[in-house]
């Protein structure tokens, strides 16, 4: 057996035991599986928030981002965490506040409140078609991974990696997820820390060395025009408020305080994990250009050359941090996905939920077996597909306005016919339609 | 959300979009420190919650 199938092995049984402890505490109702009683601490919030924003894209997506188009990647990153900061600082305490008092346990239920149970159920469904492609996309780089470093068949990697993905979940509810959240968000930030130190003793000369990348080091360049930046900045600007995975993280705090060091806590683990992981491909860029790390043509290869130029042990820890943050990415939306199944569309029946996050991971492991062309678009989509949500979101807490269904169904049919059509205003006219058909179904109609 | 502290964070967010077009790191570095210093900003305010 390999090295990393053991590693492999020891990891599903340490995340298992953690998910069975956190069971201990006790599952009697639905906030305590969806939500975990909402008496989580600020620390473990801080790390499952970030464990579930952080997805393998960072070491995978972004390291190869930098180092194609140099400093304007970490600006879309460093973008994508001030307006989280920005976002969260004001509208975390309100969402965990409106949380309690209307007993919402699912992010679509807490605007049900406000705007009524079929908007509850639009809100669901929309965000069970944006997610499950992106779910089944990181499933997919997890069972390539699983592949390429076991051995194994692609077939019994997907399988594998989906029994990952439900089973914490199913064991332990959020709890299970958030405390193996918080330990895969130490191994994360551990490897991108070693591999870092790895490739600067490479080359300890990369602060002097760093003019040779040229015109990857000002913005707007060739790569990063300002329409580039806009359209994909603006999605990923509001996900903290869009994406209910991480929406619904600003419920499980014990209290305000907790509440306030899991956002501050998350942006300091969001800024040192971005800064390492944006200098590590402009680190291996200048190597290229200096001649010792090779010329990598497909942007998303950088990391693969990387690992298959490290010692094997420091690149089973990288590749496991990989692992580990799609795991944990799939995990959280998977049960996320699950609480709105049973909180609003089966209306309040935790088994449901509980057999939802059977059939959704089946259905994301289906769509990674066949791997359609079309599911890395989709994927790409769904930031903003989601935007749709937004405006009800805003209103929620700006107006008294109380109907929302016609706003996020237009403002999403928008949003699915631009991104086909590739234009690259779709994040910024999604919201302006969706604003407009809000204010003008609660102002100009009866 | 203040207008004033949204306006003022973003601005000095795209500050490398029109006045650093120096050929080394300072963009970089530049980022770090404004998100470093909202990071600050954020955590010493009193929240609502509190």
């Amino acid at each position: 057996m390999n090295s990393f199938l053991l590693l492999l092995i020891a990891y599903a049984i340490v995340g298992t035991l953690i998910a069975l402890y956190a069971r201990k505490f006790g599952i009697r109702d639905d906030a305590d599986y969806f939500i975990a009683g909402r008496n989580v601490s600020g620390l473990i919030s801080a790390l499952t928030y970030a464990a579930t924003t952080y997805s393998a894209f960072m070491m995978v997506g972004l390291v190869g981002l930098s180092y194609a188009t140099g400093v304007g990647a970490q600006a879309f990153e460093l973008f994508y965490l001030v307006g989280t900061l920005m976002l969260l600082s004001y509208y975390a305490p309100k969402l965990w506040k409106l949380s309690r008092d209307v007993n919402a346990v699912s992010p679509a239920e807490l605007l049900g409140h406000r705007f009524g149970k079929e908007t509850a159920v639009a809100v669901s469904i929309i965000c069970l078609i944006a997610l499950i492609p992106y779910t089944s996309v990181q499933l997919i780089g997890v069972s390539l991974i699983l592949e390429k470093l076991s051995g194994i068949d692609y077939l019994i990697a997907v399988v594998i990696s989906a029994v990952l993905v439900s089973l914490w979940a199913l064991i332990g509810g959020l709890r299970g997820v958030a405390w193996t959240d918080a330990v895969q968000g130490v191994i994360m930030l551990t490897a991108a820390f070693v591999a870092i130190f790895y490739v600067f003793n490479m080359n300890p000369s990369f602060f002097e060395d760093a003019p040779m990348l040229g015109e990857l080091l000002v913005v707007p360049n060739r790569m990063w025009t300002p329409l580039k930046f806009i359209s994909l900045t603006v999605p990923w600007f509001f996900f903290a408020l869009t994406n209910p995975q991480v929406l619904q993280r600003t419920f499980i705090p014990r209290d305000g305080k907790a509440l306030k060091r899991m956002v501050v806590y998350f942006g300091i683990f969001g800024l040192i994990y971005t800064v390492i992981v944006t200098l590590l491909g402009l680190l291996l860029k200048v190597m290229t250009i200096k001649g010792i790390f090779p010329a990598i043509q497909d942007r998303d290869m950088v990391t693969p050359t990387l690992l298959s130029l490290m010692p094997s042990h420091l690149s089973l820890l990288v590749t496991l941090s990989i692992f580990a943050a799609a795991i944990t990415t799939a995990n959280s939306i998977i049960l996320s996905l699950s609480s709105m199944v049973a909180r609003d569309i089966a209306k309040g029946k935790r088994f449901v939920g509980q057999i939802s996050i059977v059939i959704l991971t089946v259905f994301v492991a289906l769509f990674a077996l066949m791997r359609p062309s079309y599911i890395v678009e989709l994927s790409v989509m769904s930031s903003t597909l989601l935007l749709s949500i937004l405006p009800l979101l805003f209103a929620t807490f700006h107006t008294n306005y109380t109907k929302g269904l016609e706003a996020v169904t237009i403002a999403f049919a928008v949003a699915v016919l631009l991104s086909y059509l590739k234009n690259p205003l779709t994040p910024v006219i999604t919201l302006i339609v969706g604003m407009v058909v809000l204010i003008a179904r609660n102002k100009l109609c009866c | 959300m203040r207008l004033l502290e949204v306006v003022i964070v973003l601005l000095a967010m795209i500050v490398p979009f029109f006045a650093i077009k120096r050929y080394d790191l300072s963009s970089y570095f530049y980022w770090v420190c404004v998100t470093a210093l909202y990071l600050i900003y954020i955590s010493a305010r009193r929240w609502e919650v509190e």
